[in-house]
């Protein structure tokens, strides 16, 4: 269920942060806010893909019917009333929504098996792309919704995950698959018709879906703390306080965005090194170039200058170091 | 332990310090002052206040000395027709005041005026009165310039007398 929209929004990220890098200091912070961020978000992706990166791939059934079931979960009464349900829309409406159920993905991620049936199956007619896919695997206790581009603009991916948090998975959860399919065809037909979802839930998800379920809302507010937030603090406050104020706002947003106290505490222990270390990627004034040390570095009373001598230069200006 | 004793000087600088320091009444006196003293003579003075350095350039362990000789070749102070550009540069994280003079000026005045030059800035500076301190430095350093170099009437002026805050 974690997997909804990842990783499209990783590489997203990624591209963004190679675009702003060579364009000046600015872009250089905000360039480095990035990369830290992407780091965050990008972890848990990988650590996924790397575990299931080896093993034979699980096959792809035939298209036959708009419920495929290879696990015999549903009972066929269930299976001809969710199937009736699908056909009916796709008589009305056009668009196609096919069901598949499987025992597990592994060693590929929900995402990317579903991206191979959807590939495969070509739902959706031709052109308008209006194909949904939505796949089960069972022992995986994972779901995956996949829409056409033609229904992306109404079955955004948001849209999708909380179908699959709010309705499907309290009935999988107590092991109705027949009623979360159900219910859940139900949702992506009214959405895909226009109808809006009610407002979520104000109070905190259960901590059982707290990474999953506030990640997307997590990411945006980080995103735009890195942005906005952090070198307008900064230019403000200066380096240290303002890394610490937009650590604490990335904390505080954490917390009520996912609640619990690792996620906050290492959003806002990011934002804070972030904020700290903007424009040290800017190397271009770090070094002072040949005066290699003839210079007393200006112990007040010292005047132990001895002029520009040391670096090869031909300048020979003088002046004098003091301090306060 | 004196790279992270200055690291957190450095860090801990905020430009509510700096506002403080150098308001922009300060800024405005200093700009009048500069202007004042070049219509004496034909050199340039540009002060440059910056309240800390970046991370990589504490890194390196960059001297106040050597970022102002930096700061004089990015603002091109060097860059005048007869070789007489001074800047003064001040670096409030470390309470560091640096002279440096081009070599026009510099072969006539030599090391002990801007070293005297110097003492009196950081004597008002240690006061914590900023204005005071610099517009001293300024009008003696343009009294030194209009000793050699005085204005002869057709000069024109090179460089802005506003002062520069990195």
């Amino acid at each position: 269920m974690h997997f909804v929209t990842l990783t499209p929004r990783v590489s997203r990220l990624a591209s963004f942060s190679r675009y702003s890098h060579p364009a000046g200091s600015a872009f250089c912070k905000i360039g480095l806010a990035f990369l830290l961020l992407v780091a965050l978000i990008a972890f848990p992706a990988f650590l996924s893909v790397a575990l299931a990166a080896e093993g034979d791939f699980q096959p792809v059934p035939k298209l036959i019917k708009r419920v495929t079931d290879a696990t015999g979960t549903l009972s066929s009464s269930d299976e001809a009333q969710i199937e009736t349900r699908l056909k009916d829309y796709e008589a009305r409406k056009g668009a196609q929504i096919a069901v598949l159920i499987v025992g597990t993905t592994q060693p590929e991620t929900v995402f990317d098996y579903s991206t191979r049936v959807m590939t495969e199956w070509k739902l959706g007619r031709k052109d308008i792309d209006d194909g949904v896919l939505f796949v089960i695997a069972k022992n995986d206790r994972k779901t995956q919704i996949l829409v056409g581009l033609g229904l992306s603009g109404s079955l955004t991916d948001a849209m999708s995950k909380r179908i699959l948090t709010e309705i499907v998975a309290p009935k999988f959860r107590v092991g109705d698959f027949a009623g979360g399919i159900d219910d859940g065809i139900a949702k992506i037909i009214s959405v895909i018709d226009g109808e809006a979802l009610p407002p979520p839930p104000k109070k905190r998800m259960a901590s059982k879906n707290a990474g999953g379920g506030g990640y997307e809302n997590f990411i945006m507010l980080a995103i735009f703390a890195a942005v906005f937030v952090g070198p307008l603090l900064r230019s403000l406050l200066g380096r240290f306080l303002g890394a610490s104020a937009t650590g604490g706002i990335a904390a505080a947003a954490a917390w009520f965005v996912a609640g619990g106290l690792l996620l906050p505490v290492i959003s806002g222990a990011i934002m804070f090194i972030a904020v700290l270390l903007m424009g040290a990627m800017n190397f271009t004034s770090g070094r002072g170039g040949g005066w290699g040390g003839g210079f007393g570095g200006g112990g007040g009373g010292s005047g132990a200058d001895g002029g520009f001598s040391g670096g090869g230069g031909s300048f020979d200006g003088g002046g004098a170091s003091g301090d306060w | 332990m004196s790279f992270l004793k200055r690291f957190f000087r450095h860090i801990w600088m905020s430009p509510i310090i700096r506002n403080r320091q150098f308001s922009s009444k300060t800024l405005g006196a200093i700009e009048a002052a500069v202007a004042k003293g070049e219509k004496r003579h034909r050199g340039q003075v540009r002060l440059v206040v910056e309240a800390e350095l970046t991370i990589p350039q504490l890194w390196h362990g960059l001297s106040a000395r050597q970022r102002a000789i930096d700061v004089f070749s990015l603002l091109r102070v060097w860059d005048t027709e007869e070789n007489n550009g001074v800047l003064i540069y001040v670096l409030l994280a470390d309470r560091k005041v640096e002279i440096v003079a081009d070599r026009g000026i510099h072969q006539h005045a030599g090391d002990q005026r801007w070293q005297a030059i110097c003492r009196e800035i950081e004597h008002h500076y240690r006061k914590a009165d900023f204005l005071a301190g610099s517009i001293g430095g300024i009008e003696k350093i343009s009294a030194e310039l209009a000793h050699y170099f005085p204005a002869n009437g057709a000069h024109k002026n090179e460089q802005s007398d506003t002062p520069v805050v990195l």
